[in-house]
């Protein structure tokens, strides 16, 4: 909790103001009860033929009134500031969560999951603000309340101090009881609401294999117990709350009303049946006794929220806290000392995912050479992904070296690295915002030249000319283009970057044959001097390849060209037999021959 | 027990908060009568707190003192009745005490039912809502109606109820017993009024837009924030962390400045009747001076304090009223959404009479009115038929399948299964029919053998195991801790693509459809497995009508019928064979793969 306060530092000199404010209230608002005192006063000792002075109560009146007026400025400027506080203390708090996001690795975000990290940005946040603002208020007033009204308790009649100094005690019981009851069942509620928001975004983003299988029914019951249990949680949270709240206040009559019989002790005392001074004083101990409970009430407050505050604290210090797998060297060389040849080395790389005993990879080594491309096939899970996730450092490799430019990717300051390469992934994600948005990640300045050039290449340039050129409108997550636009939009973004790698990851797989063969000839003009790494399932897309790494359960099988490995590499073979018939291998040697002689000739 | 509201088909949309009010009202008719024992109860509650500054007030009376001397010297005090009185103030506090926890028990759970029911009701909305819906409003902005919304009420709705009650009665009684105890001093409480009501009436109409405006701005934020998370890896890869911090923060920012305004205005309130309060405390203690009656102050004060109470309180919850109504509004928006069309009244829904034949007749359909995609496409497909769609990205396929699932209505024509139009069937009976393999992988958080029975529930253990052999996919299972009750994450980041896909194909082997749907089921998968599945697909595809959208033209040489699509209209059909010989579209886009052989084209891949 406090840890949280100190990253709020920007926001002290707002602190400081609204506890000026509200000292200020507090303290004008402590002079009331004592001109109605002086007002009771006045009359119990008035002669009873005079009556009353009528000057002193109008001018006691009217002091009254003044003060008022200036409690009312500083509380309205408690207000303004305090609002501005919590305001701005949610904003803080949600821009440095979406920072620190930013900055996650695959596994931190795999491991927190989206949902729950959606929540803690708003939900949990919410429940900060909400603590803060009170807080601010009370931390302040109660405490001042509390001291002034002692002490002028004390100066009337130490005797009414007692019912203070027992009361209190009682409070304090009562709130660190529903403290230890509550603060566990806190933390549970926003997990609840955690798996809640979970249920909910899964029957969004699969609504339709959802209504395909029909299971609505299923996602509902599912549904339904998670709402159910979240729900019972928060009657519990709710019934503790609902019953500690009259208890207190209770506590807080029984105390006011004890004041007067305190007085009636004193008065029998006094033993003066006539002592009307003391009359006056109970009714003005009355007010300080009831000042000081209502602080203590506001505090009591604080007390109780504290624990799902403090819950929902630990949640976003936690994912605040979170260490990015993937860190930035300190030492890194510096961008422009690195002469960008566009190689990518692998050096007797292993790789083991943290949760995972066998080496997903182990000895891959290869190069890629500038004008050349290096395809990476093989099985569903032999390691093709995550082999070329280690070149942007998604991951980072366990044993060997990945080598980019001939320095290890880990030299590299993590966004330099990032910008020497053209990367494709697999699913095309698009972001909202429009055509000329989404190609600019690529490249910040990009023209429209330069922009209508890669969609040309990526084959886009048609479909989006159609609709309204650069200026189309993404929706989220790419909704309102079909499965192959996407990819060649995600293509084009890459193509804008210029970069020397590209590195595409099986993503010509939602490309009919006629466009992936388009695209790859103009993309072959396009990227004369940058090497080229291509994870692909088709075989006849990577025929022309230089080198042809084959994988098979995180292995290299072998690495050479089609031909080389049509004749020397088993799994290889047995790749393309299961895509071609005998006909159609003899055409792709052909074609081999075909570009040796085309080589050859130049 | 959620709320019996049925919630029309019809498109009504709330534009503003009083609407969404009522609405929230007509809601609360299922807690008719707990609301109505609430009520009681809160207003028994009142009735006694404001008693008793009634019997303080012949206590404190100095007039009054004399009363309780038993014995002037020594000075002796009737301490029985002391006791008595005091007793009985203490026993009407407990009383009231009590009877507001019962009131505030009661609505703890019946805010909490509420907002139960309405994430079951967001819910099951969903799953009526037509596809394009979801084309159009972003799955953050959804979830935060889901969520933050629905919290905003949950979460405030007991101490609205129970303010709004307990004020109002608090007000009334208080002014009755005002009059009866002393009718000057109640007129100068009363001159109050108009004041604290002019301060809440004009703060709360001002700062109820910019509540809303909160809300909005949230469901935006969740949007990007969602996005964001979402596409994370593409952000870190393009650098595009500070573009994608600077777009939140514009959010952020204007979020935070309606968060601002509304607490702001909203805040304005209680210091204001705070003000108005102590402008009658000094009106009281100058009149009641004046008519040198101290015994009705101290009683007045209570009073007082009682008396701009309510309005105190509404300052208070003011800001929660507001949040709450803007929420509802949203919510609403959301559940008077317009429905996908209701199934027939007498839809067929014997699952037995469908055999898959499908017949297309002058089908237009276009995704937006003023972009037309499909136009006059007829189609005729027999029972058992394997048919490949083609064609170029974007001419259609998938449109073609959202049609056949009836995901979207066409406009015109008519499409028929089995004789029979597929708009009266029930939905239900219509998709059960169909075994569906998308590209878009769907997995959700659940062990694997969860995800593969999602296909049919009942299936054996013995049942899902054979799916996931024929899938080629039960090694892989077997090998991961656990097993079949491996863990998935939340969309199934701990496996690579190819296996998620393997696990779609699985889920839809296990569920024996009659009529089966691949598209692009294998993209992700290599070829190897592709192949070693070839001969399970080819026996599951027997007897039933196949549609198959592929770009590896390997996978569908063998369908029946190829329908070569481009531009959302037909253009060829055949077999691989006549295509090939009529050497048109499909013709090129098959010799594509082998470019470079016998035409002397430049080569494909890059080599200068």
């Amino acid at each position: 909790m406090l840890k949280l306060l100190k990253l709020m530092k920007s926001l002290w000199w707002q602190l400081i103001i609204v506890f000026i404010f509200v000292a200020l209230q507090t303290i004008l608002q402590l002079q009331l009860p004592g001109y109605t005192n002086e007002i009771t006063a006045q009359l119990s000792q008035a002669d009873p033929l005079l009556g009353p002075d009528m000057n002193f109560i109008l001018m006691t009146g009217l002091k009254m009134l003044g003060i008022s007026l200036l409690g009312f400025a500083a509380a309205i400027g408690q207000m303004v500031t305090n609002a501005s506080l919590m305001a701005n203390f949610g904003k803080i708090l949600r821009s440095k969560l979406f920072k620190q996001v930013q900055n996650y690795s695959i596994s931190n975000i795999n491991k927190v999951g989206t949902s729950s990290l959606l929540t803690r940005i708003n939900s949990d946040t919410r429940v900060l603000q909400t603590f803060i603002f009170m807080l601010t208020r009370t931390a302040i007033m109660a405490p001042t309340f509390m001291v002034v009204g002692t002490l002028k308790l004390l100066q009337i009649n130490p005797m009414y101090t007692s019912i203070i100094l027992i009361g209190m005690p009682i409070v304090l019981i009562v709130i660190v009881v529903t403290f230890k009851i509550a603060s566990p069942l806190f933390s549970l509620v926003q997990e609840k609401l955690d798996y809640v928001t979970l249920l909910f975004r899964e029957g969004l983003t699969g609504v339709r294999v959802v209504r395909a299988f029909n299971q609505e029914e299923r996602e509902f019951r599912f549904f339904d117990k998670a709402n159910r249990s979240m729900t019972d949680v928060n009657i519990k949270v709710g019934k503790i709350m609902e019953f500690v709240n009259p208890i207190i206040s209770v506590i807080f009559n029984i105390a006011y009303v004890s004041v007067f019989i305190v007085g009636f002790m004193l008065f029998e005392q006094s033993g003066d049946a006539t002592n009307k001074i003391l009359f006056s004083q109970t009714i003005g101990a009355a007010g300080y006794v009831n000042s000081i409970m209502m602080s203590f009430l506001m505090l009591s407050f604080i007390f109780i929220m504290f624990p799902r505050s403090a819950a929902s604290a630990k949640r976003i210090l936690a994912a605040l806290n979170l260490e990015p797998e993937i860190r930035n060297n300190v030492n890194a060389l510096p961008i422009t000392e690195i002469e960008d040849a566009g190689v990518v080395e692998f050096k007797n790389v292993l790789f083991t995912f943290s949760d995972n005993q066998h080496p997903t990879l182990s000895h891959i080594s290869f190069t890629t050479k500038p004008g050349q491309v290096t395809a990476i096939i093989g099985s569903t899970g032999s390691g093709k992904s995550s082999l070329i996730n280690l070149i942007p450092r998604f991951f980072d490799a366990t044993e060997g070296q990945v080598l980019v430019n001939n320095i290890d990717v880990k030299d590299y300051q993590v966004n330099d690295l990032r910008t020497k390469i053209g990367f494709v992934p697999q699913q095309a994600v698009l972001f909202s915002g429009s055509v000329r948005d989404n190609l600019r990640f690529g490249k910040s300045d990009a023209t429209d030249e330069e922009m209508i050039e890669a969609l040309k290449v990526a084959q886009s340039w048609n479909f989006v000319k159609k609709k309204e050129g650069l200026d189309t409108m993404v929706s989220q997550g790419g909704k309102n283009f079909s499965g192959g636009q996407k990819q060649r939009l995600a293509i084009a973004r890459a193509l804008v970057r210029k970069p020397n790698i590209y590195i595409f990851d099986d993503s010509f797989s939602a490309l009919d044959f006629k466009t992936d063969i388009k695209l790859r000839t103009a993309l072959s003009n396009y990227a004369k001097n940058a090497s080229v790494i291509i994870v692909a399932q088709r075989v006849s897309s990577i025929i022309n390849a230089e080198q042809i790494v084959v994988l098979d359960e995180g292995k290299m099988m072998g690495i050479g060209t089609h031909a080389q490995l049509l004749s020397s590499c088993l799994v290889y073979q047995e790749i393309v037999k299961s895509q071609m018939d005998k006909d159609e291998i003899e055409k792709t040697m052909q074609i081999e021959k075909d570009v040796l002689a085309f080589e050859g000739g130049e | 027990m959620p709320p019996k509201m049925q919630m029309s088909g019809r498109q009504s949309r709330p534009k503003n908060s009083k609407q969404s009010f009522l609405k929230l009202l007509i809601e609360f008719r299922a807690y008719r009568t707990k609301l109505i024992i609430i009520s009681l109860i809160i207003i028994a509650g009142a009735v006694l707190q404001v008693m008793v500054p009634v019997f303080i007030q012949p206590i404190l009376n100095i007039n009054n003192l004399q009363s309780y001397v038993l014995n002037a010297t020594p000075l002796t005090l009737n301490w029985l009745r002391i006791a008595g009185d005091f007793g009985l103030i203490i026993g009407f506090y407990i009383v009231s005490a009590i009877l507001n926890m019962f009131a505030l028990l009661l609505l703890v759970r019946i805010a909490n039912d509420y907002g139960y029911s309405l994430r079951n009701k967001i819910k099951k909305k969903l799953d009526r809502l037509p596809l394009s819906y979801f084309d159009k409003h972003s799955y953050g902005e959804i979830l935060s109606k889901g969520t933050n919304d629905v919290d905003a009420i949950t979460q405030s709705l007991n101490q609205i109820v129970y303010q709004t009650l307990h004020s109002i009665s608090l007000f009334v009684g208080v002014l009755v017993a005002m009059f009866i105890i002393n009718w000057r001093l109640a007129l100068v409480t009363l001159a109050t009024l108009p004041l604290s009501l002019l301060i809440t009436f004009t703060i709360t109409k001002t700062s109820q837009k910019q509540f809303v405006k909160f809300q909005v701005k949230t469901g935006e934020l969740e949007g990007i924030v969602e996005e964001n998370f979402s596409g994370l890896s593409i952000i870190q890869l393009y650098n595009q962390q500070q573009n994608q911090i600077d777009k939140f923060e514009a959010v952020n920012k204007e979020m935070t400045k309606a968060n601002w305004v509304s607490q702001l205005l909203s805040a304005f309130i209680f210091p204001s009747i705070r003000f108005v309060n102590n402008l009658g405390f000094v009106g009281v203690s100058v009149v009641g001076g004046l008519i040198n009656d101290s015994g009705s102050i101290a009683a007045f004060l209570l009073f007082l304090n009682m008396f701009t109470l309510p309005f105190q309180q509404l300052g208070q919850i003011s800001g929660i009223i507001q949040t709450t109504l803007a929420g509802a509004e949203r919510i609403f928006e959301l559940l008077d959404a317009k429905e996908e069309d209701k199934d027939i009244p007498d839809a067929i829904s014997d699952e037995t009479l469908i055999h898959g034949e499908y017949k297309f007749r002058n089908v237009a359909f276009s995704y937006s009115p003023d972009k037309p995609l499909i136009e006059n496409m007829n189609l005729d497909i027999k029972q058992g038929d394997i048919v490949a769609i083609v064609g170029p990205t974007g001419a259609g396929k998938t449109t073609l399948v959202n049609l056949v699932m009836r995901f979207y209505e066409i406009s015109e024509g008519e499409i028929t299964l089995d004789g029979v139009n597929i708009r009266d069937y029930k939905r239900e009976t219509l998709r059960s029919s169909v075994g569906m393999v998308l590209q878009d992988t769907w997995i959700f958080k659940g062990t694997i053998g969860a995800n593969i029975r999602y296909g049919r529930s009942d299936a054996s253990e013995e049942d899902m195991i054979l799916a996931a052999e024929s899938a080629k996919v039960h090694h892989f299972i077997t090998t991961l801790p656990g097993g079949y009750n491996f863990v998935l994450n939340e969309d199934g980041t701990n496996i690579s693509q190819g296996q998620r896909q393997l696990i779609t194909i699985a889920r839809a082997i296990i569920s024996n459809p009659r009529i089966l749907i691949l598209d692009e089921a294998t993209s992700s998968v290599d070829t190897r497995t592709e192949y070693a599945i070839q001969t399970v697909m080819e026996d599951i595809m027997k007897n039933r009508t196949t549609f198959i959208i592929a770009h590896r033209l390997s996978t569908i040489k063998n369908a029946k019928k190829i329908i070569v699509m481009n531009r959302g209209s037909i253009i060829e059909t055949g077999t691989h064979q006549e295509l090939l010989a009529a050497n048109g579209f499909y013709a090129e886009l098959y010799n594509a793969q082998f470019l470079g052989s016998s035409q002397n084209v430049e080569p494909v891949i890059a080599s200068n």
